[in-house]
């Protein structure tokens, strides 16, 4: 086991740059996303894209599950979703004459779940996958079932303001690791999109890790090497948060927990062996942004929960 | 530290070339603190003040004691406010990748040794003279380090010092308006000019050094005292022929000399200066 992890250590910057080639044949440009998303398979923790429609939101989750050896489901919410349609049912099956309880599993029972456009199903089913993302286990009847690792859930939702959505509460909002937000394309990366998706060659993407491999890169993301003092300045931002001018609700601990583990999973994809203070402020925002909840005031003043960030980080 | 990691041996040895390095800095600061309150001191004439009083005691050389230990205690205080440890003195990259594996250097995983080797590898290639001269003071586009920077900050300050403190014994202390007890006696002859003054050394007593500020008034600790000098006080005074004056204590005749004591006016100047004002007048008194 241990000269397994030693080869996947070494061979970890050469499976990452493949991930990112093959991405990069489907998804233009989205560098960012591209690792922010890596960051959470890594440290096996949900992510939330969120995007104005057209953006590519699905495509990249489907191109990621692709590029791994895992087994990948979708879910399309609506709001006449019911939660049995996430977790399974069960079901009455005659076999030799004989009738019995035969469980059905939904798409959840996958280890990449993409549910798109979270904020469209009804708060009953949201709750009900959000329960199998923190407890990673399905309960039916008297039955639980448990999931296999790895499991993530890559949920993508469109801006709340936008009509014919749920938005999720902020104690839901809390179980998913990262944020992330896909902005529009440069006027380049448009035109590449253009000519790609415009003529007959529909580019495809190659498994490039095993299940085996990404369990190992997990394991060894949890080993990276922080300082004290990073994990001190961790502790002080999210703390902060609780008593910031102007928000109304902090984070966490949980927070802590996933800035620590996200800056781990960024240090190991960037190749380097221990966590600086660049990946600590690079991956607050996306930990950090959809848990603060602003005060009244503070959104009628037009002021952003990334721009309470960037203070609290100034201020560590 | 403990541990089995290789790059603790060569952090050990860092770590004693940091010790000295800050026993220095700390003792530079101390130097140029010490030197900027002895100049101040030159400047307000502190050092002039305790050589001329206490010229041969211990205590003539107290404004440098006292600027030495407030230099110490200042580079005290200086460095707990500018608190700082070894990393510190390494380059960024290499600070954040030795403090993490020293923060975990008791955990043995894949990564940790990866890194253990890492840090080990380049903090073997550095030595003393980097670690000194990591610390530097920017100017602009320049830096400079601190060490040096500080070095000789204190040899121009001490230079200083001890320039302005020569210059200031041969020039500033003796002013050219105060005069020699010589040239009081020349004008003081001049003044009565009945009869010429014994010549400087005839009365067989002399006093060597300087009197500083006008005879006729002392200023000491900001009290402004008038040194009154009677008629036929003291011994070898010449009297002249004046006008009848009334004291409180003694008449006296025109034109006739009577030894008067002085005790009343010595007692009725404040008891800390009474020595200095009595002494006074018995130098000038003994030197004609």
């Amino acid at each position: 086991m241990r000269d397994d992890l030693i080869n996947i250590y070494k061979d970890a910057p050469a499976i990452f740059e493949t991930i990112r080639e093959e991405i990069g044949k489907v998804v233009v440009g989205q560098k960012s996303v591209v690792e922010q998303i890596l960051v959470g398979i890594l440290a096996g923790g949900h992510t939330l894209l969120e995007s104005n429609p057209g953006l590519g939101k699905t495509l990249l989750v489907k191109t990621i599950a692709s590029t791994t050896g895992l087994n990948f489901s979708r879910i399309q919410c609506t709001p006449d979703l019911m939660p049995a349609d996430i977790t399974g049912t069960t079901l009455i099956e005659e076999v030799e004459g004989s009738k019995m309880f035969r469980f059905e599993q939904g798409p959840i029972f996958a280890n990449i779940v993409l549910a798109d456009e979270i904020n469209r199903a009804s708060p009953r089913t949201q709750s009900a996958m959000l329960e199998a993302m923190q407890e990673k286990q399905v309960t039916v009847g008297k039955n639980t079932y448990k999931l296999e690792a790895p499991f993530f859930v890559l949920a993508t939702q469109n801006p709340i303001e936008m009509e014919g959505t749920f938005p999720l509460p902020e104690a839901q909002l809390d179980r998913f690791l990262l944020k992330v937000f896909i902005d529009y394309p440069s006027s380049e990366e448009e035109y590449e999109i253009m000519e790609r998706y415009t003529g007959h060659a529909e580019p495809k993407v190659e498994r490039v890790i095993t299940r085996r491999e990404l369990l190992s890169l997990q394991q060894l993301t949890r080993d990276v090497p922080i300082s004290d003092d990073l994990k001190r300045a961790a502790i002080k931002g999210v703390i902060s948060t609780r008593s910031w001018d102007g928000v109304e609700y902090g984070v966490s601990p949980r927070a802590s927990i996933g800035l620590i583990l996200a800056s781990k999973a960024r240090a190991l994809l960037a190749g380097r062996d221990y966590v600086s203070r660049d990946d600590l402020e690079v991956m607050a925002y996306p930990i950090l942004r959809h848990r603060i909840i602003l005060s009244f005031d503070s959104e009628r003043r037009g002021v952003t929960t990334d721009q309470v960030i960037s203070d609290i980080l100034k201020s560590i | 530290m403990d541990g089995s990691y290789e790059f603790l041996a060569d952090l050990r040895r860092l770590l004693g070339v940091y010790r000295w390095f800050e026993q220095s800095l700390y003792l530079l600061n101390a130097g140029i603190i010490a030197s900027l309150i002895y100049i101040a001191a030159l400047f307000l004439g502190i050092p002039a003040f305790f050589k001329f009083y206490w010229q041969d005691s211990f205590f003539a050389a107290a404004p440098a004691i006292f600027s030495l230990i407030l230099g110490l205690l200042g580079a005290k205080l200086l460095g707990q406010w500018s608190k700082s440890d070894l990393f510190a003195h390494l380059d960024e990259s290499l600070s954040e990748e030795t403090k993490a594996a020293y923060d975990n250097r008791d955990s043995d995983s894949v990564v940790m040794r990866s890194l253990a080797e890492d840090v080990k590898m380049r903090l073997s290639k550095v030595g003393a003279i980097d670690l000194i001269n990591n610390r530097r003071l920017n100017f602009g586009d320049k830096s400079v380090p601190i060490f040096q920077a500080k070095a000789a900050a204190m040899v121009l300050l001490l230079t200083f010092a001890v320039i302005f403190s020569q210059s200031q014994a041969g020039e500033e202390i003796s002013p050219q308006p105060f005069k020699s007890l010589t040239d009081l006696r020349d004008r003081a002859a001049d003044l009565f000019g009945e009869e010429e003054l014994p010549e400087e050394g005839a009365s067989g007593q002399e006093i060597s050094g300087e009197i500083y500020g006008k005879p006729s008034l002392a200023v000491l600790e900001e009290v402004n005292l008038e040194l009154v000098l009677y008629p036929g006080s003291a011994a070898g005074f010449r009297s002249k022929e004046t006008d009848p004056m009334d004291r409180l204590f003694q008449t006296s005749e025109p034109g006739v000399g009577v030894a008067v004591p002085t005790d009343l006016y010595i007692e009725s100047l404040p008891p800390q200066h009474r020595e200095i004002i009595k002494r006074y007048f018995e130098n000038l008194a003994t030197s004609f």
